[in-house]
């Protein structure tokens, strides 16, 4: 394995609820990776399980290339943004930064002080008494001063304002680029990780829709316009995702196999935030690589 | 993990410590009173192993400020509980309830260790604080327990000497910690725990502590002035015998022999029927007491039953809470 973040078969029970199941991944280092999916989909608990907080009801997760997730070694690899910001509301923002370095063996102190000068928060101050900008400007800090190889944001920007989360979004990608860090975020605004990723992930009704590199998926997937008067879809399509009826045209959202020859149709190239909605408004339809079994010298792994 | 469990708990041990240290200044006066009074009644030869009868005056007032104590005394049972109120059930119910166990186990720190380190810190401080209320609490009774006998008579040797109390406290607080994880909120978890406490405690102190060992019979001729038992034995009960037989008679009957005494005393003429002159017609006409008690000796026997009791549930409460925390929480 050489996967920042897999997933192999996991799946989470909540009573007779499956909050998370059948889920296969294999995330390579030092990729952005976008998940989305509407709200109640996953994404929380799918975070929750690679950092060790949630515990699989079957399948394993591993981090940084073969830890078991929420084992000691896992633990110094991943740091995590919990979507509430979690905060000790009683502790003075310099207490938090005691928390991090005293809790973790790579916490960068000086960086997270000098981070927080720049935001402008005042460190005596309680973080119950933060506004929800610093608050999430301090757990980010604190996340990201773990040194950790791997980042999980769990909705890390629905808490803010607009202006606030262009900005935020920005400042995650300038320290990130840095480390080489993988980065995993979630989000149900699809345009919000448009311009960040380079890795998609759709869950939906509590499995993995859509899994690949995003330069690959807009590749294999295109806009498709022609006549209305064909119910079949033109030679060259693999699966057509999303498909609009009018009286005039047909507008389809096809998965492609290479160039569609046939004259009569268009095509056009997708963005992801086409694709993904495409994706969600039809949730049979799925596009991820299938779970390898592969042959080693022990048997089936 | 030391800087946090510091970070987090050193509330809880300030207001611990000036819990503790008004509790010392309230009882402070009257416990000096009562150690002084004490001292007097010694000199005096009021007690000891051959009380002098005649001691009025100091006696008196001993009774009385001891009386006006003994009303106070047993509701200080509720305060191991406290351990589960106030420590036991937030360690976990508060970080459930403000989502800040997302932050505290997201860090490098095992769920193990955290848990570990947090019961420790904890527990530390649950123990130290009941052994200086005990310690507070014994002093102050001292004179009480030197007239009345600290095993259980009136009720308030047994429970705050000792080992005892810290027992009740550490149960508390694995109560605490159990309702916190079950509860996932502190209010609620808190008044589970005090409710479970007592749950326990009551049963305890009320149907088990009598019978730890089955208690010792002492037959013996009607009493005078003397009692045969001093009063550091836990005596349960006074029994009127039959003559020639060893069938304990009825209240009722009891009561009965009593009437007769009365009224077949040879000083009724006209007078009251002294305790002497009732004991003098039971023995005339065969009659016997006996004594259904827990002998003095067996006080630390008996302290260490209780303590095992509430340290094995405590482990019992404990382990479930920790698989449920490592296994089961999320």
């Amino acid at each position: 394995m050489t996967a920042a973040i897999e997933a192999v078969g996991l799946g989470k029970e909540y009573g007779s609820l499956w909050a998370l199941r059948n889920c296969f991944l294999s995330i390579p280092t030092g990729r952005i990776v976008g998940l989305v999916g509407p709200n109640g989909a996953g994404k929380s608990t799918l975070l929750s399980i690679v950092m060790g907080l949630t515990h699989p009801t079957c399948g394993n997760a591993f981090v940084a290339e073969g830890l078991r997730a929420g084992t000691e070694a896992a633990l110094a690899e991943v740091a995590y943004l919990a979507q509430d910001h979690a905060l000790y509301r009683r502790f003075s923002v310099e207490d938090h930064l005691s928390l991090g370095r005293n809790l973790n063996p790579r916490f960068d102190y000086a960086f997270a002080r000098s981070r927080i000068d720049e935001v402008g928060i005042p460190l005596a101050r309680a973080a119950g008494k933060l506004s929800g900008g610093e608050q999430a400007q301090l757990a980010l800090t604190l996340a990201l001063a773990k040194r950790s190889s791997i980042l999980l944001l769990d909705e890390p920007v629905a808490s803010l304002d607009p202006m606030a989360r262009r900005a935020f979004m920005a400042q995650l990608m300038t320290t990130t680029a840095d480390t080489g860090a993988t980065v995993m975020l979630s989000s149900h605004v699809v345009s919000e990780l448009e311009r960040v990723c380079d890795y998609l992930v759709v869950l939906a009704r509590s499995e993995v829709q859509v899994a690949g590199d995003v330069d690959d998926l807009l590749a294999r997937h295109r806009r498709l316009v022609g006549p209305a008067t064909s119910t079949d879809a033109p030679y060259g399509v693999e699966a057509v995702i999303e498909r609009t009826d009018t009286a005039r045209q047909s507008s389809l959202v096809a998965l492609v196999s290479g160039p569609v020859p046939d004259p009569a149709w268009e095509s056009h190239a997708l963005s992801l935030e086409d694709l993904a909605l495409a994706y969600l408004g039809s949730p049979d339809a799925a596009c991820q690589p299938r779970p390898r079994l592969t042959v080693t010298e022990g048997g089936w792994t | 993990m030391t800087w946090l469990v510091v970070r987090q708990h050193r509330g809880e041990a300030i207001v611990a410590a000036l819990a503790l240290i008004v509790l010392t200044l309230v009882v402070l006066p009257s416990g000096l009173h009562l150690h002084q009074l004490e001292a007097t009644l010694r000199t005096s030869g009021c007690i000891g192993t051959n009380p002098r009868p005649a001691c009025p005056a100091t006696f008196d007032a001993f009774n009385a400020t001891s009386r006006s104590l003994t009303g106070i005394v047993p509701w200080l049972n509720f305060l191991p509980g406290l351990a589960g109120v106030f420590i036991g059930a937030p360690l976990l119910a508060r970080e459930i309830e403000e989502g800040t166990w997302r932050l505290a186990w997201s860090q490098s720190v095992t769920r193990r260790r955290w848990l570990r380190d947090q019961l420790l810190a904890t527990g530390v401080l649950v123990v130290l604080a009941t052994a200086v209320f005990t310690a507070v609490v014994t002093w102050w009774l001292t004179p009480l327990n030197h007239v009345d006998g600290r095993f259980a008579s009136n009720g308030h040797g047994f429970d705050f000497y000792g080992i005892v109390p810290i027992g009740w406290a550490v149960l508390a607080f694995a109560i605490g910690l159990l309702a916190g994880t079950l509860a996932r909120r502190v209010v609620p978890a808190m008044a589970a725990t005090f409710g479970a406490y007592l749950a326990i405690r009551l049963p305890v102190e009320f149907l088990l502590r009598p019978r730890y060992l089955p208690p010792a019979r002492l037959w013996g001729v009607p009493p005078s002035d003397s009692q045969p038992l001093d009063p550091n034995n836990w005596i349960f009960s006074q029994d009127l015998v039959a003559p020639h037989s060893r069938s304990i008679l009825s209240s009722s009957q009891a009561d009965m022999v009593q009437h007769m005494a009365q009224a077949g005393s040879p000083k009724y003429s006209g007078q009251e029927a002294t305790q002497a002159s009732i004991a003098h017609y039971l023995q005339a006409h065969g009659y016997t007491y006996v004594f259904t008690y827990q002998p003095a000796d067996r006080f630390w026997i008996f302290q260490g039953i209780e303590t095992g009791v509430c340290l094995v549930l405590a482990s019992l409460v404990i382990i479930a809470a920790r698989r449920w925390v490592l296994r089961r929480l999320t």
